[in-house]
């Protein structure tokens, strides 16, 4: 009897892992943050990037984002594929300063850019940021990050 | 082999023996504990003595990169100057024999030897006449010399830079110069699959992992930033002829260096020594007698190393390729386990190892263990599976919905046979998955039977369709509640049929073959490729949404912000300006060169860059569909920095906007750059864009081929812009603004006709200057061709990874390698069928090719001559050849180029000559074959970077004057019935079903064959151990029935021989023994009866001694009797059972060979044991034949299945043979094992008999254990003692 519990317990712990995890991690990356300034959002966004918080950054991302990051990516990806990208880029781009030069807060198109200074292979190197949002029913999304 | 195989085991042996028992294991802990403490501390050491010793340090460190550094220029130099003198070599052979010098010159440069360089050869008085075909840094005059002869030098041109040298060769008198110049660097970037990167820069860089600088000048001053350091290239004259500059290194990036390289080493360690345990405890892993501790210890280890793995970064630490980067696959799963598709591999690995054990575990616990005592409890779990089957169906098609939604990759897109190495590894990932999954499907089916049905191993049809149906409905019904079921409900009866299927091979056997490993495989691929196969058509489908955000993403900010960065990294960066200041520069290089680095160029927009001069007037500019102003004078005075220029029209939607930027330097305007898009959903992908020019970076075409859509944009319900060759009707129109949307996205699916072909639509609605837009984005669905296409596009590759498992398998366990009669007639019919199929198939390509080429070439003569007719006709009208080649193209809308001598006087796409992507010098090949051949026409494919296009050239007389007038692929498209992409879909697909047919029919056909022979080989071999009781049934007609006939006759007659013999044998022994026996007893029967006889005399005449007489009479008989019962005794030990002839074999082994002699018979043998094998000390023919005897008496009795089953006791091997035979009468039940009983008309009734007086005097035993209508059950005893 403990045999055949072990294995249905085995399976059980498999699915779980499957799909709550699934949904655990969906849940990490529900996108948007309901807001009715998207100032307050460009501050949370110029933060995130500020302190490579991905997990805080992926939070205005879904599947309509579009990314252009330094090393040849670009593209839309889906919120998974855009947290580990992420991830990666600020592994191999350590931000040392990042702060908007440029924030419009139209209601149709808001966007903002600035320069990100980083380190990589120990020199100290800097890129252009435009970022841009969305409104997707009550919530603000980025709707193209570029870093170039 | 053999010998291998046994040094292997030994060295195994010696390891494992190494490593038994706690201690030693403990022992490796403690070393591998040890060693990394060692390790931390060797690092630490490290540091402190690189912060002590730095200065020393960098300086050596600085040494050992000048060194790499310039022992790379050195590798580049000896290059050029070996394939110099190699050159002059064969030059001064061939012109020798030539009568032609400057033909002869051409001819031997454009060798393939020297396809590497760029030569060009002057004559003594420095005046061009011959270049190779891979020229691009000539001149028309060599005068002056760009460097002394025979030194060499970096050579800079528009685009790239060379190493060069310069060499004078002695032929009859003259002498001649030599210009060979190696390409090292390029200035422009591409991003396309065409695009051949050369950057000694890039690669100087990733060796010496330090951002490089190098200078292709000699005059270039050191750097006095104290950070960096630099160093002087020299030429083989030693003379300076560049300067390289390096970031020094830093402490800090040192010591993290060291740091990271101990905490490698002991990552690796740990890895190490982990193996070693898992090693270590391999014997008490077997001797786990528990399948649940067994399954329980494995998944514990495979889950601790590969959760190590993933924490050291192993294997992707030591990788950076497009396998590790998470955009080509990365999924939510498991905290990062898959981030990428080699992590996806390996953690794909383990699963699959793990769901293998599972499934060989639930295996054994179906076929032997014993199921619950209490029904309330079996069918609570069988619940719980019944839940769990449909949510793992479900979880394999989220796992390859993820395969293709959490992935960049587009499995299907492109018309490659041969993926990548990425794609070929998640084509991999996809195998293992289906198989994992198959393998945990299909092991609860045998666990839900088992729970609902345990009936001792007997297999029921009845319960079977019981737990399909179980199985069917849960899954069906998951299907049907579910809101998102993920697949439809052709995967889902496939994929279900398919594990249903293989429940039913296995239930029905009760054991796993080999070949059904084989058939989870093959079904694991399939039915992978099917759901990558939909869900891959609904990724296309989805696809068309980024379409349109594609669409919508382009706003006024976007352009500008683009537009700005682009000029912005020009004039701020002063290596740039220094660059824009320079006298000598190529300023239509120069843009493009900015504008291959741009997003421009990676997003594929209509735009341009332009650099003018301080009064406004181009200096050079590049442009790909938006003209940029030739002159800007006007402008100027009415901005101080920067303006934009915003040209956009509001009503179709066409954004134009260009920026002007001033570079101010000492308050004076020095430059002006400029760069400017033009958006229009009309020319989306890149239309206007030749091939060459494409980028892969894209997103339009990153996704979808951008034929296979249609766009249409409306401003205010009105039709602006649309993509495609078709527009909506009213109808359709009215449909798409009927259409009810998304409340928050504001967006829906639609489906839309246009000819025969239903397209889905996606329609998206926003706003833009308070106008309301709506993007409507169509796709037509795939074709049949595609299908089958990108079914054995995946299928084959599959394939080909399933058959490296095997082989590897097979020479595992194959000693030595021999081919069965049927592989062998299998292999000739592949041989035989498949290569003239290949062939034909390459046949048939080749031909395709060249009619493609055939019509290909027509089309681009067609346009030479109605171009020549045109500027002919202009021409007539006093109009110069410039103005009328203009004219022409302006009419015709055909690109051409056309030559005067070997210099190119006109061309429609000038700016790609001017630039100097294009060579502005004819093609030494058509300079060869129309001056020296005297050709009239020539074709040939030329090529830009490595996209391959057709070229036709043709002379052609304009008043008077031979131009030579060249019309090609690259500019101008050249549509053919079907692409050669297209052929290789269609004959792939094709022949690949061909191919599947063939190998299906010929395993048919060649078992259909060889199974009479297979039979017959079966047949012989139970003859040889004995059994005459064969018999084959068959259907076979002709030569074979008689085959078949003639040796069923010959085994009845060899029976029946054998019947008679025995009796002769045994009739002729008992007549010699008889006679033996009356001798031997006539020899005591006389002195007896004389005895007797004596004995009465005396007792007649009474005589006196009669007493002691009597005691002597009777010694004398009672010794005769003695002998007599000597002579008995004798007797019976000749009748007695033949010696025993005891040898040491397996027992298991033994009752698998002689169930093997029954593999073609109707009755399936299966064999169960504890053990893999039971070594025994007994007479193993008298075993043999004991055992044929029982099996050959169940086939008799029309059982169709034994199962022969092993149970071991203290002293003792039980063997029990069931089957499910018509079995014996109660009445005979008694009398088996007496002699001389058979129920069978041809018996002797000996079987039984011998076998029970066999095992008797081995101190066995055999027993009738039951029989009744449903079967017989014998048990067999004999004495075991453990080897």
């Amino acid at each position: 009897m403990i045999k055949i519990c072990t294995f249905i317990s085995l399976l059980l712990i498999y699915s779980y892992v499957i799909f709550a995890q699934n949904e655990k991690l969906i849940q990490n990356f529900k996108p948007g943050i309901k807001s009715d300034s998207n100032h307050i959002v460009m501050s949370e966004i110029e933060e995130s990037i500020k302190n490579s918080d991905v997990i805080k950054l992926t939070k205005f991302i879904n599947s309509k984002t579009y990314f252009s990051l330094m090393g040849n990516i670009s593209g839309y990806y889906t919120t998974n594929q855009a947290f580990y990208l992420l991830e990666d880029f600020f592994k191999i781009y350590k931000v040392q300063s990042f702060k908007f030069s440029q924030v419009n807060s139209f209601e149709d198109n808001p966007y903002a850019t600035g320069t990100l200074y980083y380190e990589n292979r120990g020199r100290r190197n800097k890129a252009q940021v435009y970022i841009s949002l969305k409104r997707v029913g009550e919530n603000w999304i980025i709707s193209q990050m570029s870093i170039n | 082999m053999d010998n291998k195989s046994d040094v292997n085991k030994l060295i195994l042996n010696f390891i494992g023996k190494f490593l038994e028992g706690d201690g030693k294991i403990f022992s490796i802990v403690f070393f591998v504990i040890v060693l990394l403490i060692i390790i931390g501390i060797i690092a630490e050491n490290k540091v402190n003595d690189v912060k002590k010793n730095w200065e020393i340090y960098i300086t050596n460190e600085l040494n050992d990169i000048q060194n790499t550094v310039t022992r790379e220029f050195k590798i580049k130099e000896d290059y050029l100057i070996k394939n110099l003198n190699k050159l002059n070599f064969s030059l001064l052979r061939e012109l020798s024999k030539s009568r032609e010098t400057y033909k002869a010159f051409i001819k031997e440069i454009n060798k393939k030897d020297y396809d590497d360089f760029s030569i060009e050869i002057y004559a003594p008085n420095g005046k061009l006449i011959g270049w190779n075909k891979s020229s691009q840094a000539f001149h028309n005059e060599l005068f002056p010399l760009a460097s002394l002869v025979g030194e060499t030098f970096f050579l800079e041109k528009d685009l790239v830079y060379c190493f060069s040298i310069i060499d004078t060769f002695h032929f009859q008198s003259d002498e001649f110069y030599i210009f060979l110049s190696l390409l090292i660097e390029k200035k422009y970037k591409l991003h396309n699959k065409f695009y051949e990167e050369i950057s000694i820069i890039n690669y100087i860089s990733n060796k010496i992992q330090t951002e490089t600088i190098v200078d292709f000048n000699p005059f270039t001053l050191p750097s006095s930033d104290g950070r960096k350091y630099s160093f002087e290239i020299t030429n083989n004259k030693n003379k300076k002829i560049g300067l390289v500059t390096i970031d020094k290194p830093t402490i800090k990036n040192r010591i993290n260096e060291i740091k990271n390289f101990s905490s490698s080493i002991q990552s690796l360690i740990v890895l190490f020594g982990l193996i070693i345990i898992g090693f270590g405890l391999r014997k008490d892993y077997k001797n786990l007698k528990s399948y649940y501790a067994k399954f329980l210890f494995l998944l514990f280890y495979l889950l601790l190393f590969r959760v190590l793995l993933f924490f050291f970064s192993i294997p992707s630490k030591f990788l950076n390729s497009a396998i590790t980067d998470p955009a080509n696959f990365s999924s939510a799963f498991s905290f990062g386990l898959v981030k990428s598709p080699l992590e996806f591999l390996i953690t794909n690995i383990f699963v699959t190892i793990s769901a293998l054990q599972f499934f060989r575990y639930s295996l054994k616990f179906f076929s032997k263990e014993k199921g619950f005592n209490s029904k309330f409890i079996s069918y609570f779990f069988a619940i719980i599976i019944l839940i769990l089957f449909p949510l793992i169906l479900r979880a394999f098609a989220a796992s390859m919905q993820s395969v293709v939604f959490d992935s960049k990759l587009r499995y299907f897109k492109d018309f490659e046979i041969l993926p990548d190495f990425t794609v070929l590894t998640m084509h991999v990932n996809i195998l293992l998955l289906g198989t994992s999954f198959l393998f945990i499907l299909i092991s609860l089916s045998l666990l839900l039977k088992k729970l609902c049905l345990d009936r001792d191993d007997h297999f029921v049809l009845r319960d079977f369709i019981v737990v399909s149906l179980l199985l069917s409905f849960s899954s069906l019904s998951l299907y049907y509640i579910s809101k998102n079921p993920l697949y439809n409900i052709v995967n889902l009866l496939v994929l279900l049929i398919t594990i249903l299927w293989i429940f039913y091979l296995i239930s029905k056997q009760q054991k796993v073959h080999t070949k059904y490993y084989l058939i989870i495989l093959i079904f694991a691929s399939l039915n992978s490729v099917i759901l990558l196969n939909y869900f891959d058509a609904l990724r296309e489908k989805e696809s068309i949404k980024n379409i349109a955000f594609e669409i919508n993403r382009f706003n006024n900010p976007l352009i500008t912000f683009y537009l700005n960065e682009n000029i912005n990294q020009i004039i701020s960066d002063q290596s740039e300006r220094n660059i824009l200041l320079r006298k000598d520069i190529n300023f239509n290089s120069l843009a493009f060169i900015y504008w291959s680095k741009s997003n421009l160029h990676q997003e594929e927009l209509n735009s341009f860059i332009t650099i003018y001069d301080r009064n406004g007037k181009v200096l050079g500019g590049f442009k790909v569909g938006f003209d940029f102003r030739e002159n800007i004078k006007q402008l100027l005075s009415k901005f101080n920095d920067v303006v934009l220029i915003d040209a956009s029209n509001q009503d179709s939607l066409i954004k134009k906007i260009s920026t002007y930027s001033k570079y101010v330097e000492q308050g004076a305007t020095q430059l002006v750059v400029s760069s400017g898009i033009n958006f229009q959903v009309a020319e989306l992908g890149g239309l206007r864009f030749p091939e060459f020019l494409k980028s892969e970076l894209n997103i339009i075409n990153q996704y979808i081929k951008i034929e296979k859509i249609k766009i249409f944009q409306f401003r205010e319900r009105e039709l602006v812009q649309y993509y495609g060759d078709v527009y909506p009707n009213r109808e359709q129109i009215k449909h798409l603004f009927e259409l009810k949307l998304d409340s928050v996205f504001n967006d829906g699916w639609t489906t839309l006709e246009f000819g025969d072909e239903y397209y889905a639509a996606y329609v998206i609605k926003t706003s833009d200057n308070n106008s309301e837009i709506t993007n409507v984005v169509t796709i037509a669905g795939n074709k049949f061709s595609w299908s089958l296409f990108n079914f054995f596009k995946v299928f084959i590759i599959h394939s080909i990874f399933i058959f490296i498992i095997l082989l590897f398998i097979s020479l595992s366990r194959i000693k030595k390698f021999s081919m069965s009669f049927k592989s062998k007639l299998l292999l000739l019919f592949l041989v035989i069928s498949i290569l003239p199929t290949t062939f034909l198939g390459l046949y048939n390509r080749k031909v395709l090719d060249e009619r493609a080429a055939i019509n290909i070439t027509n089309d681009l003569k067609q346009k030479a001559s109605l171009v020549e007719n045109n500027i002919y006709s202009s021409m007539n009208k006093n109009i110069d050849i410039d103005e009328s080649a203009k004219k022409v193209h302006k009419s015709l809308n055909i690109f051409f180029n056309l030559y005067e001598s070997s210099d190119l006087v006109f061309s429609s796409d000038q700016q790609y000559y001017d630039t100097g992507l294009l060579n502005e010098k004819l093609n030494s090949l058509v300079y060869y074959a129309i001056n020296y051949d005297k050709f009239r026409e020539y074709h040939t494919i030329e090529k830009i970077e490595s996209y391959p296009f057709y070229s036709y050239y043709k002379v052609i007389n304009l008043n008077g004057k031979q131009y030579i007038l060249n019309v090609n692929q690259a500019f101008n498209k050249s549509y053919n019935v079907m692409s050669s992409s297209e052929f290789d879909i269609v004959l792939f697909g094709v022949y690949s079903l061909t191919i599947v047919i063939i190998i299906f029919s010929s395993t048919l056909l060649a078992n259909q064959i060889s199974s009479p022979i297979q039979r017959l080989t079966k047949a012989t071999e139970a003859i040889g151990k004995g059994d005459l009781n064969v018999k084959i049934e068959h259907n076979e007609k002709g030569e074979l029935k008689e085959l078949l006939d003639g040796f069923n006759k010959m085994t009845d007659e060899l029976k029946k021989n054998q019947i008679e013999l025995a009796e002769y044998e045994r009739e002729s022994a008992w007549k010699a023994m008889a006679k033996q026996v009356a001798h031997e007893i006539k020899n005591p029967l006389t002195p007896l009866k004389l005895t007797i006889q004596q004995l009465i005399v005396t007792f007649k005449e009474r005589r006196e001694d009669y007493d002691k007489f009597f005691e002597k009479v009777s010694s004398t008989l009672l010794n005769q009797i003695d002998d007599l019962n000597q002579i008995a005794s004798e007797f019976s030990r000749f009748a007695k059972m033949p010696s025993l002839k005891m040898e040491m074999f397996d027992l298991i082994k033994l009752l698998n060979e002689l169930s093997a002699i029954y593999l073609n018979e109707k009755i399936k043998i299966v064999i169960n044991s504890d053990n893999d094998e039971y070594l025994i000390e007994n007479d193993k023919s008298q075993l043999s034949r004991i055992f044929i005897n029982l099996i050959r008496n169940s086939i008799q009795a029309e059982a169709s299945s034994i199962t022969i089953s092993i149970i071991k006791t203290d002293h003792n091997l039980e063997i029990y043979i069931e089957d499910n035979g018509k079995g014996i009468n109660q009445e005979y039940q008694d009398k088996i094992f007496s002699e001389n009983f058979s129920t069978k008309k041809q018996g002797m009734g000996l079987g039984l008999k011998i076998a029970k007086k066999f095992l008797t005097v081995i101190n066995g035993d055999i027993v009738l254990v039951k029989s009744s209508t449903e079967g017989t059950t014998f048990k067999i005893i004999l004495p075991y003692v453990k080897v």
